[in-house]
């Protein structure tokens, strides 16, 4: 045999080197050493060493306003918890809370000023100085009252101190007007209010003296209202709350709910007068109400016709379903009726929205315990003076708006951005965010303005709207704000310098205005504290200072005022100003889900409040986002089994939803709990939220809902068809 | 002709099989020496009668010492108690100068874990020896096996390099501590350790 080693013996060396390389640990050992090698390079930062800390604050990702703890290492969060303490949310974090301390470091995170320019399907950001921006904000709101347009102010969460000082500021510009987002939760309330026209201040849901709720759309257990609460609400032993849930789709509240009433989506008010007219028609109704009612007799005409059978027809609901629920909310004590709005679906519309809270007051003849209550409203931050008007988004003219800032330094919140387009003026418009992400809302503006994010700068948080009785916290800030944050106070009055206003108050920014509001409450005497460190309870009489109150509220508590007598006694209206519109909808009740054969589907968006508050969420939450089945993904069409049988369309494969407004690509996905002819599609986070800044602005299903009643945008006739 | 093919394949196999399996774990750890031996044995004997928990103590809010200060060792050794040379370095170079000792810590986990040793004790009642072994009863310091690219010790990822687990406490991975968890039906989720 020769022995000289040829080309082809070393060949066969090396493939069974190869071998067994592969039979030994060395690659695979290799592989994980080298990825955390990779994880120890000097110039990866890390979180510091220190000592151990816990600080108190509240959440302010969300109107909730949810007590937190925080374990800080070196004054670093590094896990935040909830609170177990006497608070309407009563110790609860929803996901969005848990993981806020990320927020800080999210790679959406903007940190100078700068300018979207959109081209050719495209999106760039430009860097901008903010003498700059300012001076071009000057001119375009000179321009705006040169040509009589207005300059509008687009809150996402209106009620703070914030809120009032745009009113303050805007009422000194020509056509200035404040309008708080569309959908926003609790936005329904101003319907009842309507309805109830001398009742003061607002109203709150007293849901612990409920013994029945029925929700038209308010997703409990998805994030409606407090979270904490209605979890206790839905969790509660013996005396859990009976909940009758109308929605058309299967949800987490559903689930949890005693009675599921599966309505047609825009067939609300017909189930809601349907049910009114079970209560007439059995003597049902408490004489309070009889009393009480201004219109009862218009309101009884109206529902005459709508028997429980008529209803089923036109809801899809069966008779004897609305025939019981109509008796267990009369019997079973006191029951709250709510009409609810969708963090992604938004609102049901007015005249559904009047339909629900009549059904309401007619069963419970007012405000009462177990039902809606009356609250005072908080103290403004400073003395009375020219307001600018608050206007909701579809009372503004097309086309008359300006100037647009997008004030969303608390959060933000999910609605169609044309409902908001046709609203500018058709060339020149300007629209300025201000928002601590390059994501949500805040990338359709044409200039940006970064604001610090939750931790880093003084957040209010007034009282949620569903609480009964007034509450006041603040978000005490546990980070340095990093350089380039603009307070939104100091853009408002820099931006009022910068086109010849005269600042409208002695605040500098959004600490002094709080502070400012804080004092007023103080002053008023009323209430108490309630600290989150250990639950303690002080009377706001028995605090000697406005510092004093001011240090307490920054320490971590929530101020609490007393509740008011629930019983109130007002006249109201079960119509409010729409019965025309009722009595249509009830005349029409046989045609109200007659489909077109073009297009065949009704869309209904949702959404949650952990992901449509704010702008960005954690990177984490992919984990329930994207790698489980725990929450729908915004890129799939869910329908009904028949229903994508009968559109020849399969699971898993793609497909095209279409509406008068537009198309989205996404997957199709099967539901038996989407009711046939109805296709359900999730509302976020999109990738920019979950920190693919690239990603911002890409098509969603909100730009192609829209043309509903006022500013709704649930219910668009769409079809989907395979791609 | 099929005898030397044969013979080259396997030898180039035997070659890295060798390698891979006996070379490579010499070649991919290093052995580091602790600073100072310690004696656990005679520290927790009949001699001195130290219970774990004077060294090792976890507070009344949850924290953990951890390895203790050389502020603890002074309180005994602020002058040499014995004849060791190891005890007279200790004396010489870390106490009277204040100077803590750079322990190399067997069980160091990588930053963006946050362990907690209070639930494990208090609530699962855990005994220190399920996860560290008998180290406790150790007479001297074993050598620190550091892995040279990621700067871990070996007892975090086993002794094996395959995998397999021989005792309880070899191994302190995180499926090492998601399999624990799984066995006593602990819950989990990622923001319990990774904040």
């Amino acid at each position: 045999m020769k022995t000289n080693l040829t080309r082809r013996d070393i060949l066969r060396f090396a493939g069974g080197a190869a071998a067994g390389v592969m039979l030994s640990p060395a690659p695979w050992r290799l592989t994980d050493d080298l990825a955390i090698w990779t994880q120890n390079w000097s110039w990866i930062p890390v979180p510091p060493r220190g000592e151990p800390s816990v600080r108190m604050t509240a959440c302010s990702l969300c109107p909730a306003g949810c007590a937190v703890k925080a374990r800080c290492i070196g004054a670093l969060p590094v896990s935040l918890h909830a609170v177990a303490v006497d608070t309407v949310s009563g110790g609860a974090l929803c996901p969005l809370g848990l993981t806020g301390h990320h927020l800080p470091y999210h790679p959406s995170r903007l940190s100078a000023p700068a300018r979207i320019v959109h081209k050719d399907g495209t999106r760039r950001t430009l860097p901008v100085q903010i003498d700059g921006l300012l001076a071009e904000v000057a001119r375009a709101i000179a321009m705006a009252a040169a040509s009589g347009q207005a300059v509008a102010a687009l809150d996402m969460r209106p009620g703070r101190s914030v809120s009032w000082v745009w009113r303050r500021f805007l009422a000194s510009r020509p056509g200035g007007v404040v309008v708080p987002a569309p959908g926003r939760a609790g936005a329904s309330l101003t319907t009842v209010k309507a309805m109830v026209p001398e009742q003061t201040g607002a109203f709150g849901l007293d849901f612990e003296g409920a013994r029945a709720v029925l929700s038209f759309g308010a997703p409990l257990a998805d994030g409606w209202g407090t979270p904490g609460r209605a979890a206790r609400l839905l969790g509660r032993g013996s005396g859990k709350v009976h909940l009758v849930q109308v929605e058309p789709v299967r949800s987490a509240t559903t689930e949890r709910a005693d009675r599921w009433l599966p309505a047609r989506p825009g067939t609300e008010a017909l189930l809601a007068l349907g049910l009114g007219h079970v209560l007439l028609a059995e003597g049902l109704v408490g004489a309070q109400a009889a009393g009480r009612a201004r219109d009862l007799a218009e309101y009884a005409a109206l529902v005459s016709a709508l028997s429980p059978e008529a209803a089923a027809a036109a809801t899809g609901v069966p008779a004897e379903a609305i025939t019981a629920t109509a008796r267990e909310l009369a019997r079973g004590g006191p029951a709250l009726v709510i009409a609810g709005e969708d963090a992604g679906g938004g609102r049901l519309g007015r005249v559904a929205e009047t339909a629900v809270w009549g059904l309401g007051l007619l069963l419970g003849g007012g405000t009462r315990p177990g039902g809606l209550v009356p609250r005072a409203e908080l103290p403004e931050p400073g003395q009375d003076g020219p307001l600018a008007p608050l206007r909701e988004l579809h009372e503004l003219a097309d086309r008359s708006v300006a100037v647009l800032f997008l004030d969303t330094s608390a959060g933000d919140a999910a609605f169609p951005w044309a409902l908001v387009e046709r609203k500018l003026v058709a060339r020149g418009a300007l629209v300025v965010a201000l928002s601590p992400f390059l994501a949500g809302t805040a990338v359709r503006a044409d200039l940006v303005v970064p604001t610090a994010p939750f931790l880093e700068g003084v957040q209010e948080l007034p009282t949620p709207f569903d609480a009964p009785a007034a509450t006041f916290a603040v978000a005490t800030p546990l980070l340095q704000p990093r350089a380039g944050a603009v307070d939104p106070i100091a853009f408002i009055r820099a931006v009022g310098g910068a086109s010849g206003a005269k600042w409208v108050g002695p605040w500098g920014t959004s600490e002094d205005v709080v502070k400012a509001r804080a004092a007023r409450i103080h002053r008023g005497g009323r209430g108490r504290l309630v600290a989150f460190a250990d639950g303690a309870v002080t009377r706001t009489a028995e605090v000697s200072s406005p510092d004093a109150f001011w240090t307490v509220l920054q320490a971590g508590a929530c101020w609490q005022d007393e509740r008011l007598a629930a019983v109130q006694e007002k006249e109201f209206s079960l119509l409010g100003g729409v019965g025309g519109a009722l009595a249509d909808r009830a005349a029409n009740a046989n045609t109200a889900t007659r489909a077109d054969a073009r297009w065949p589907l009704t869309l209904v968006p949702r959404g949650l409040r952990d992901v449509t508050a704010s702008a960005a969420v954690s990177p984490v939450l992919t984990k329930l986002y994207r790698e489980s089945g725990l929450r729908r993904s915004p890129a799939a069409a869910l329908v009904n089994p028949e229903t994508a049988r009968a559109l020849a369309l399969r699971a898993g494969g793609n497909a095209v939803l279409e509406t008068a407004n537009g198309a989205v690509r996404l997957t199709v996905a099967t539901d038996a709990g989407v009711m046939p002819g109805v296709v359900e599609v999730s509302v976020g986070p999109d990738a920019s939220a979950l920190g693919d800044r690239e990603a911002a602005g890409a098509a969603g299903v909100l730009d192609i809902c829209g043309g509903g009643e006022g500013e709704t945008w649930g219910g668009s006739a769409a079809r989907l068809a395979e791609d | 002709m099929r005898h030397r093919a044969l013979l080259m394949v396997g030898v180039g196999a035997g070659a890295t099989l060798l390698c891979g399996w006996f070379a490579f774990p010499y070649a991919v750890f290093r052995r580091i020496e602790q600073p100072i031996q310690f004696s656990h044995k005679l520290h927790t004997g009949e001699k001195v009668g130290r219970a774990c928990d004077e060294c090792h103590t976890l507070t009344a809010d949850g924290r953990f010492s951890g390895i203790p200060t050389v502020e603890k060792c002074a309180s005994c050794h602020a002058e040499p108690q014995g004849a060791t040379p190891d005890e007279k370095r200790l004396v010489d170079e870390y106490v009277k100068p204040g100077r803590e000792i750079p322990w190399l810590v067997y069980a160091r986990q990588p930053e963006n874990v946050y362990f907690a040793h209070a639930p494990h004790l208090k609530l699962a009642g855990l005994a220190c020896e399920s996860c560290h072994g008998r180290h406790g009863a150790s007479d001297h310091l074993r050598p620190f096996e550091e892995n040279r690219l990621s700067s871990y010790s070996r007892d975090i990822w086993g002794r094996s390099l395959t995998g397999p687990r021989r005792t309880q406490c070899e191994g302190m991975t995180m499926a090492d501590c998601s399999r624990c968890h799984q066995q006593h039906g602990v819950k989990e989720s990622c923001l319990m350790c990774h904040k």
